[in-house]
């Protein structure tokens, strides 16, 4: 199991966050399952030492519905980047806001696409520069949290 | 399933790669799960199928 000092700030950040939570909340390692995609941000279960999930390129949520439907006294914690969530994961998302099932989505919003190295994401600002989008993004980004509400 | 047997749980997915990655999920919880397609509808799954 790699240590903390291995990983770059950033990405401790919310790694320490999710262990400070799941210690304050007094779950030891097999009540609690994490659940994620592809991406630099759905690597961070494998920083854990606890049950997780580490499926498809955005298709953490479908999977975590069923974990919580066939065990719903197992808190689900679904990570992911916004590439992943908001992007491959698009419909997904739409349909597990509707479901309203009860677990935790933690989106690690860089936006870009960071394991492929920088292209824009759905959540990326207007004219930002990437290898790809060389001109500037010509799209106005997603806004998740009001598509959510 | 026999016809003394009966689903405990029937959803609908919304397409069909949620609903091969949400029989993942509950056979990973140690559920016995199925899902059934055909033609178009396993081309969407061919990637999770290779997970199950």
């Amino acid at each position: 199991m790699l240590t903390d000092q291995f990983l770059p700030d950033f990405y401790s950040i919310i790694l320490n966050a999710v262990k400070q939570a799941l210690v304050d909340m007094d779950l030891r390692p097999h009540e609690v399952i994490l659940v994620s995609g592809i991406g630099q941000a759905a690597k961070l279960p494998h920083y854990l030492r606890c049950n997780f999930f580490n499926g498809l390129h955005g298709r953490a949520l479908p999977v975590a519905t069923a974990i919580r439907i066939a065990n719903s006294d197992l808190p689900v914690i679904v990570i992911g980047g916004d590439g992943d969530t908001y992007g491959e994961e698009g419909n997904h998302f739409i349909h597990a806001l509707r479901r309203d099932i009860n677990m935790t989505l933690i989106t690690h919003n860089n936006q870009v696409f960071g394991l492929t190295r920088g292209q824009s994401s759905p959540t990326t600002e207007r004219g930002f520069v990437t290898t790809v989008q060389t001109h500037g993004v010509f799209l106005d980004p997603l806004n998740p949290v009001t598509l959510a509400i | 399933m026999g016809a003394d047997r009966q689903l405990d749980i029937v959803g609908e997915a919304e397409d069909e790669i949620a609903a091969i990655n949400i029989a993942l999920g509950a056979s990973y919880m140690g559920i016995r799960s199925l899902t059934a397609t055909s033609g178009g509808g396993f081309s969407l799954m061919a990637e999770a199928f290779g997970l199950a």
